[in-house]
């Protein structure tokens, strides 16, 4: 009997070949559809190619045998997205504040937030909390005085800095 | 002996500045368990646009030394290489922490360091300038083969799967196609403003190796860390007078490692292992491997270090990147406007030759350093992850900001980062999508030139499939593919049979 880390192997293999086929099948059609054949000749070869490929993929995540997958785990785990899905969060509202707010009031705030979301979960001692506030201070110091003094990076400003 | 007329360089306090800042950063980074060496490197490189290109090269390289000697530490502390490069020295470094002998064992990895290092450094010196002039007979053919070459080499060796190594690079190339067109100068791919100019490359180089690093390590955070080992008080001198006498596992690591260096892909982690298995079958005492044995550490970390020399002889010469983080190098190169070849050692001598000198002053900061770091490396098994990913997330943003100022640039570089996290996870690695995004236009630039002198004269067909050089280079490309097929097929049979 197959385990089922193998079967979720197989799964995402079969995943992997899948969306690699629709991403080559999409380069393909962006490549060949209403373009001029001179200016998208390399693209056109590398997507043909591309999809060559995922073609093999595709039919080799079919074959795999049972006792390679018996052998085999799968590096996509349940929950995986769910961890990360707050650091995204932040990622994505660094990026829409940091043009609004300044680079580094942006950059403090995002580095606390970070802080407080991963690791201990120490709301309510404020030592702790003080304690992550000073170390946010001081990348963000570090950071003003790398670019903004040493390298004169000019990033935008904002509404504080 | 152009090297020596460059080496005065070296020694101004802004340079010796940068090899100290450089070599202690990457030290500390290698350190840091999850953080890779490429990733280390990639981070910096925006910093060096801002500087003059000798500047810029020295701090990279005292990076790229730096980073994969300081690997050892958490290999030896606790038993988490920071880099592939240290797997071997982890299988006797922490048996020997675990026998109280950490500062032991850390020194050991040092000094071995330091003479694989500048064995490699020699090679480097010695070979680059002859196979540069080899340089000069590549047309447009050849330099287009050699840019295939050079992403099938690091789409297929060390990669589990040889068809995902390759269709990561031909994802790189296709990113390399986004804006203009280098001949006609229409733009293709355009669907936004942000895509006008096409990808950077510095953005593609930290979206694709930084961005997965921070969701991997937020991954990571929350896991309970492994207990690291005190930090006995023997001396460095003692360990320098025993490391001297191990000339066997000193030279089998550095001969090993310059070897495996100048293959183009092969990377310092199958220097370590090569070497390591290789002193294990020669030794009267194989039994002792694995349970603490010194010569375990010297043969492994003298042959990672010594890879990093020879690893930027084909990347100097011909752009075939010897290892993913010399990849990244070539990065560092092309946005100074350095590009490999002859003329790197006519027209930029003063600029390379300083760079190359630095690696030998970076080996003695990397020593020195790093037998400090020895006796007091231990707080820096305990940086939580999250507080890694909050830095490299505020660098690597900033970074992409202050090539060219553009906001555009730091969008991209969060599309490119977070695609590459998921396409990891299904077995797509950064690096050779990395070298199709530097080596694309390369080859697309030398293919359409190509395209044209063939039709104007015996046919495209002849043009490209014919001469000695484009015949070698074939054969190496579908060489490399087909050793990768084989060794990839021999590992899956292993595994059946287990």
């Amino acid at each position: 009997m197959i385990k089922s880390s193998a079967i979720n192997f197989k799964n995402s293999e079969l995943t992997t070949a899948f969306y690699s086929f629709l991403v080559a099948g999409l380069f393909c059609f962006l490549s060949f559809y209403d373009t001029d054949a001179d200016i998208y000749l390399f693209p056109r070869i590398i997507a043909v190619t591309l999809l060559v490929f995922s073609v093999i993929l595709l039919i080799s995540s079919f074959q795999l045998s049972r006792s390679y997958l018996k052998n085999s785990n799968s590096n996509v785990k349940n929950g995986l997205f769910l961890k990360i899905l707050p650091g995204l969060l932040i990622g994505f509202i660094y990026m829409t504040l940091m043009d609004v707010v300044g680079f580094y009031t942006s950059a403090f705030f995002i580095f606390l937030a970070f802080l407080l979301l991963y690791g201990k979960r120490e709301m309510t001692d404020p030592k702790a909390f003080i304690k992550k506030v000073a170390i946010s201070i001081g990348f963000v110091f570090v950071l003003y005085l790398l670019f903004w003094q040493g390298l004169h990076v000019r990033t935008p400003i904002g509404l504080l800095l | 002996m152009d090297f020596l007329n460059y080496f005065g360089n070296v020694f101004t306090p802004y340079h010796l500045m940068l090899l100290f800042g450089g070599t202690t950063a990457g030290l500390i980074l290698g350190a840091l368990p999850g953080l890779s060496p490429t990733m280390a490197v990639a981070l910096v490189i925006p910093f060096t646009f801002h500087m003059e290109p000798a500047s810029g090269l020295i701090l990279l390289g005292a990076m790229y030394t730096a980073t994969v000697a300081g690997g050892a530490i958490s290999a030896i502390l606790v038993n988490v290489p920071g880099a592939p490069a240290n797997i071997a020295t982890a299988l006797d470094g922490h048996q020997m922490a675990r026998k109280g002998r950490a500062s032991e064992a850390l020194h050991y990895c040092f000094l071995s360091s330091f003479v694989g290092g500048i064995f490699g450094i020699i090679i480097l010196i010695f070979f680059t300038p002859p196979l540069a002039k080899l340089a000069l007979k590549f047309g447009p053919t050849e330099l287009f083969w050699i840019a295939i070459l050079g992403i099938t080499v690091i789409g297929t060796i060390g990669n589990k799967s040889v068809i995902k190594g390759l269709m990561a690079g031909l994802f790189g190339l296709a990113i390399s196609t986004i804006g203009d067109n280098p001949m006609l100068g229409e733009q293709r791919f355009v669907y936004s403003e942000h895509m006008e100019s096409g990808i950077h490359i510095v953005v593609a180089l930290i979206g694709l190796f930084a961005l997965p690093q921070i969701l991997t390590l937020l991954e990571e955070s929350g896991k309970s860390k492994v207990g690291t080992y005190a930090l006995s008080e023997t001396k460095w001198i003692t360990s320098l007078k025993y490391n001297v006498t191990r000339i066997k596992a000193l030279s089998l690591g550095s001969t090993i490692g310059a070897i495996v260096g100048i293959i183009p892909g092969a990377g310092g982690q199958i220097a370590g292992l090569v070497a390591y298995d290789q002193i294990k079958k020669t030794s009267h005492s194989p039994e002792n491997f694995g349970q603490g044995e010194p010569d375990g550490i010297i043969a492994a970390e003298s042959a990672n270090n010594a890879m990093v020399g020879p690893s930027l002889v084909p990347l100097l010469t011909l752009s075939i990147p010897g290892s993913p983080t010399a990849a990244v190098l070539l990065g560092g190169l092309l946005i100074h406007g350095l590009f490999p070849g002859p003329d790197l050692f006519t027209v930029h001598a003063e600029v390379i030759w300083t760079f190359i000198d630095s690696l030998i002053v970076a080996q003695v900061f990397m020593v020195v350093i790093g037998l400090f770091l020895s006796r007091h490396s231990g707080w820096i098994m305990k940086v939580p992850p999250h507080y890694m990913a909050a830095s490299i997330l505020v660098l690597a943003v900033f970074g992409t900001y202050s090539i060219q100022s553009s906001y555009s640039d730091v969008l991209l570089m969060g599309v490119l980062g977070i695609t590459m996290y998921f396409a990891s996870k299904l077995g797509f690695g950064p690096a050779p999508v990395v070298l199709g995004v530097i080596l694309g236009p390369l080859a697309e630039d030398n293919f359409l030139q190509g395209k044209l002198i063939g039709e104007a004269g015996d046919g495209i067909f002849d043009y490209f499939f014919t001469g000695t050089i484009n015949l070698t280079l074939i054969l190496a490309t579908l060489g490399s593919i087909a050793y990768s097929v084989y060794a990839s097929h021999k590992m899956n049979k292993r595994v059946m049979l287990k």
